[in-house]
């Protein structure tokens, strides 16, 4: 109690406000968490380099003279597309996100559905689709929706903990996108998936055997797309390279020789770092696809331990903030919110860094804000908007 | 309480983060700090790749500037070979087809060319197996961008700039100009020079396209240039990491032709209309040909204009017809389309891709007659030279059955002048002098100079030695490819022919062949090129020059005019300017030549001989010969059965205005006399020379229309007048 009691925030009742305007201590828009977004905007300042660095020298072809800044151009405008959607989220209560997230939820299945029907394949996945010169992935924003949908059938009733239909019922509500995830098949977006229900099941009061439950469960459905033929080859050497490093088998041992190169380039950096575009595996793009998978071995190499604190650091803020925000809020639904919001955010940095760093099996999930990606980017701040919406509106 | 245990439940899973985080951590420190210095290795990749820098191809002006070549830059998409393993081999693993079967399937519908054919090129061994293989040229800068973003699906692919030849003001000079092609593959059982080999020492590269006809294959080292390189290094996908080392092409220069695009345009469109005209007129017919096969229209399949420099020897226009479209040879073409615009079995007077005024072997008929006459004066044949005096009488019978009574039974002793339908019987020119001989057109004139060319010099070749120096029997050293050499038959000549199974092992050179050779005809054969050469020697003189079509060589990058269409060569670096350069030098004592050039000038004037008109009289009656004083001759040369239809048309003729110093040449084949078909060509010719027509202006091409079933659109000249088809008489007399 005295805990929650002294990082509840002094309420000063002010009349005057902005330019002269009567408002009240109440309203959403002075309580606006400052240091949230502030820590949101430190990543991305930290994302933008990285991007640069890992891309300029990408495109330049022999003949066509392409834009160093390509990349960084496309990144900024989905920034911008991100920020203006977050402003939206916050605009709106989140009870009018409430009444919607049916809605949402719906058209994320829909979505991801249609993507395995029409979607484009890179890399073994049919994962987006191209909409013009950019490609929507919808599971990313199926993050959001299936998030906004399960604090939302969990709120519904004020019991203090789920029992077991309610909990049986959560499970289906994240096991249906999750499934069709699987079949793309992304096993790493799925990951998340499993992560969002463990975690928002069990701030909803979950038992521990049902936490058992779920991991049965997801590992039961990826045996199940392993034996279905629905997961691919190269995504189970990646399981496998990751159990075991020292294999002579020649997949596997390509899978290795990433992990490894991703490792030299945390070696190379060092404490300090080589400098900003002096990484010399950065340089030589040894590492596939640096700007969306590894961008933290980028950061690694080029500011070595010390950016590597900085960002963690930086993510750490966000994530408590965010956990402030779960136990400030005035309902259910809003910690739920910032719980799912909360694990997730956790699961990707943990995800992304830790198999840079050989602790983690290969995925393509990306480090949020950071690596080079539309549908990602805008997502993430759509939920961080979500929670500054709870955060917003924590007096009514 | 709920807020408890939801307390509780969120401190539990900051628990889990801080545990996370925690590890996160570890591992930083333990790779960054504890470990950093096993892990920092050096890091090098060697791997690099050279690529041949292609050289810009140099352009090809027109004496006015116009560029008649040009590049236009277009992007292609490549792949390196290296990324892929062989997959070409029929011993390739079945599952590695499958998978490279996807990859062109993926490729094929950016690229918009169907699998296979992406597949052929990638296995074609046309390319050298270290550069990368060009797929698809002329993609648009959306495709090539669609396909680096996604280099990760694409792996080895690339995009390259390269150049696509142009021809701007296509068809005009097609012939001239020419085009370009693959470098040829070799047979290796025919050719003791192996092509391929030559161009690879040369530094091209085997998939480069190269000139094969026109200047663009004469001038093919000029235009181009040196190759470049540059050296890369890679990375595993093969991608560029960086330049290591640059060496940058030398592109190629600019050359400038002789051509004078709006002459050009005029030729050939004189040549075209006067051919269809021709097509529409009935042949001079004997009765008893009349009888024989019914009445005829001349077929005029074929021509060819030059308009040669008689004191340079430059070309200032070669129209050639049949003619077409050099853009159809840019490579590009549909499959069939090719065989559709370039049948290959037609008959030869229907070939569009030969330049006959440079290709084309003929009999010229009376238009070789001032040769014989220039034999006859230099080698003393004629008793009191110019003043020698002969009676025709209209036939000619052969010295040797003068002698010998006999003869006459084995071979033919009776030549004969042109009909003279008025007459009933070979036309009788009276007591003739050469200059009269050659004003009419005499045959029994020439006839006699043959004959007592063999009779005389005891079979030594003194007649053929004569003709040799105006370059009959050679090539004149035109700077374009594929010039015929031409036959001047003599004793070896005919003995190599008879080797060569071309004519019957009895026939040798008799009085017969060279009595047919001094009017031109039997197995002379002479290119319209060498016989205006031969024109020009004459006009000018004495010099032996060699025609050409290249005035000057600038070096590479001549900028763009303001002028659509030309280049500024003010602004243009010259590094070469051709000088007229003569060959041989003839003897023209004026005793020699005034007869010669008084019976040629008396050819285009209303003059009579003994009551007989002068061949070109008529067709040049209204031509200004006073602002324009002009020479020529006639020709008529009997084709197939000595049938009328079948009499090609010559016309020689220059100016002797030095103002003015050209020859032009006109064969039209089998279009009728020469007065009547090509005379009209050649005198249109000097209404545009000295400046009494204007010309057409001319534009730049229509994009090609690929619908086309003709490889050049038919073409008409604007305005006919000095053609005068409609109000010329033409009496058998005027055949000569």
């Amino acid at each position: 109690m005295a805990f929650t009691q002294r990082i509840m925030p002094r309420i000063t009742p002010r009349t005057q406000g902005f330019a002269g305007l009567r408002v009240s201590p109440g309203d959403p828009r002075r309580n606006i968490d400052w240091v949230l977004i502030g820590g949101m905007l430190g990543i991305i300042s930290i994302g933008l380099p990285i991007i640069y660095s890992t891309t300029y020298k990408f495109l330049p072809s022999r003949a066509v003279p392409l834009d160093p800044f390509l990349y960084i151009q496309r990144q900024v405008v989905f920034l911008i597309v991100g920020g203006l959607a977050m402003a939206f989220v916050m605009a709106l209560d989140y009870e009018w996100w409430k009444e919607r997230s049916r809605f949402l939820y719906g058209a994320t299945i829909f979505g991801l559905l249609l993507v395995l029907g029409l979607g484009r394949t890179t890399g073994g996945a049919t994962s987006a689709f191209d909409v013009g010169p950019i490609s929507v992935q919808p599971s990313e924003f199926g993050k959001f929706a299936t998030m906004l949908f399960l604090a939302t059938y969990l709120s519904e009733d004020r019991a203090p903990s789920v029992d077991y239909s309610k909990f049986l019922g959560g499970l289906i509500l994240v096991a249906a996108p999750m499934a069709l995830v699987v079949i793309e098949p992304d096993l790493g977006s799925a990951s998340v998936y499993v992560a969002l229900a463990m975690g928002v099941l069990l701030v909803a009061g979950a038992r521990l055997r049902h936490i058992v439950m779920i991991t049965a469960m997801a590992v039961l459905t990826v045996t199940a797309a392993v034996l279905a033929g629905l997961v691919k080859p190269y995504q189970i050497s990646r399981l496998t390279g990751f159990l075991n490093q020292s294999s002579s088998d020649k997949k596997i041992q390509d899978l290795i020789q990433q992990v490894k190169q991703a490792k030299r380039a945390f070696g190379n950096g060092g404490l300090f770092g080589k400098g900003w575009l002096d990484g010399p595996l950065t340089n030589n793009r040894s590492i596939p696809v640096q700007w969306a998978d590894f961008p933290s071995t980028a950061l690694a190499e080029q500011f070595g331990m010390l950016g590597v604190a900085v960002l963690l650091g930086l993510y750490a803020l966000v994530l408590v903030r965010i956990w402030r925000v779960a136990h400030l809020s005035k309902d259910m639904l809003g910690t739920y919110i910032c719980t799912g919001v909360f694990v997730m955010l956790l699961w990707h940095v943990f995800e992304n860094i830790g198999m840079s760093l050989g602790i983690m099996p290969v995925t393509g999930i990306p480090l949020p804000l950071v690596s080079y990606g539309g549908s990602s980017a805008v997502s993430f701040m759509m939920m961080l908007g979500m929670v500054e919406n709870v955060h917003m509106r924590r007096f009514r | 309480m709920a807020t408890d245990r939801r307390n509780a439940r969120l401190g539990a899973l900051g628990v889990v983060a801080l545990l996370l985080f925690g590890a996160i951590g570890v591992r930083v420190w333990f790779l960054q700090v504890i470990d950093a210095s096993t892990l920092r290795q050096r890091v090098e990749f060697s791997a690099r790749r050279t690529i041949t820098l292609l050289p810009r191809r140099g352009r090809i002006f027109d004496i006015k500037g116009r560029i008649l070549a040009d590049n236009s830059r277009v992007l292609a998409v490549t792949i390196d070979r290296s990324v892929m393993p062989p997959v070409c081999a029929d011993t390739a693993p079945k599952s590695r087809e499958k998978r490279y079967t996807k990859f062109w399937n993926l490729l094929s519908g950016p690229l918009n060319v169907p699998p296979d054919d992406l597949e052929a090129r990638f296995c074609s061994n046309k390319y050298v197996p270290q550069e990368p293989v060009p797929l698809k040229e002329g993609v648009t800068e959306d495709q090539a961008l669609y396909l680096l973003e996604r280099r990760e699906q694409y792996p080895g692919i690339d995009v390259i700039e390269t150049y696509r030849r142009q021809y701007p003001f296509a068809p005009l000079a097609s012939h001239v100009i020419g085009y370009m092609g693959s470098i040829p593959a070799d047979n290796k059982a025919t050719k003791k020079v192996n092509e391929t080999d030559v161009f690879k020492e040369k530094g091209y590269l085997l998939s480069e396209r190269v000139g094969v006809a026109g200047v663009e294959k004469t001038y093919e080292d000029v235009l181009h240039g040196t190759a470049g390189k540059r050296v890369y290094e890679v990375d595993a996908n093969g991608r560029v990491l960086r330049t290591v080392e640059e060496v940058p092409p030398t592109n190629g220069q600019d050359i400038q032709l002789s051509i004078d695009l709006a002459f050009q345009q005029y030729a050939e469109q004189t040549l075209e209309t006067e051919l269809r005209f021709r097509r529409t007129v009935n042949a001079v017919q004997s009765k008893s040909e009349l009888e024989q096969y019914g009445r005829k229209k001349y077929p005029a399949t074929a021509g060819s204009v030059i308009i040669e420099n008689y004191q340079t020897g430059a070309v200032l226009a070669m129209a050639s017809y049949p003619t077409f479209d050099n853009r159809w040879l840019d490579g590009s073409l549909p499959p069939g389309k090719f065989a559709q615009l370039f049948p290959a079995n037609v008959p030869p007077d229907q070939a569009a891709l030969t330049n006959r005024a440079i290709q084309g072997g003929y009999n010229v008929g009376s238009s070789f007659k001032p040769f014989t006459a220039y034999s006859a004066l230099q080698a003393g044949l004629l008793p009191g030279g110019a003043n020698f005096k002969y009676l025709d009488v209209g036939t000619y019978k052969i010295i040797a059955c003068q002698r010998d009574k006999t003869r006459e039974l084995n071979q033919k002793c009776n030549f004969r002048n042109a009909w003279s339908p008025s007459l009933g019987r070979p036309t009788p020119y009276g007591l003739i002098d050469i200059t009269d001989a050659l004003t009419v057109s005499s045959d029994t004139f020439f006839y006699q100079i043959g004959d007592a060319f063999l009779e005389l010099t005891g079979g030594q070749p003194i007649f053929q030695n004569e003709l040799r120096q105006f370059g009959f029997g050679q090539k004149t050293g035109i700077d374009l490819p594929f010039e015929r050499t031409g036959i001047l038959p003599d004793k070896q000549v005919m003995a190599a022919l008879r080797k060569k199974k071309v004519i019957l092992p009895d026939e040798t050179f008799t009085s017969g062949q060279s009595i047919l050779l001094s009017v031109g005809q039997g197995l002379l054969a002479v290119s319209p090129i060498q016989l205006v050469n031969a024109y020009a020697t004459l006009a000018n003189g004495g010099s032996r020059l060699q025609p050409s079509v290249l005035a000057t060589i600038y070096a590479p990058g001549t900028p763009d005019s303001s002028v659509t269409g030309y280049a500024d060569l003010t602004q243009g670096q010259v590094v070469f300017t051709r000088d007229p350069k003569v060959i041989q030098t003839l003897d023209m004592r004026p005793e020699l030549r005034d007869p010669i050039l008084k019976g040629l000038q008396n050819v285009v004037r209303k003059v009579g001989v003994n009551g007989h008109m002068s061949t070109g009289g008529r067709v040049f009656q209204k031509f200004p010969m006073d602002r324009l004083p002009l020479a020529g001759k006639t020709g008529t040369a009997q084709g197939a059965g000595n049938r009328s239809e079948n009499d090609s048309s010559v016309f020689m003729g220059f100016s002797t205005d030095p103002a003015v110093p050209y020859v032009v040449g006109a064969y039209l084949e089998r279009a009728g006399y020469g007065a009547q078909a090509s005379a009209p060509v050649v005198k249109c010719m000097f209404y545009a020379l000295g400046g009494f027509t204007k010309l057409d202006p001319v534009r730049q091409a229509d994009p090609l229309d690929l619908t086309a079933t003709v490889p050049a659109p038919p073409r008409q000249m604007p305005s006919q007048g000095c053609l005068d088809n409609y109000s010329v008489i033409v009496s058998r007399a005027d055949r000569g």
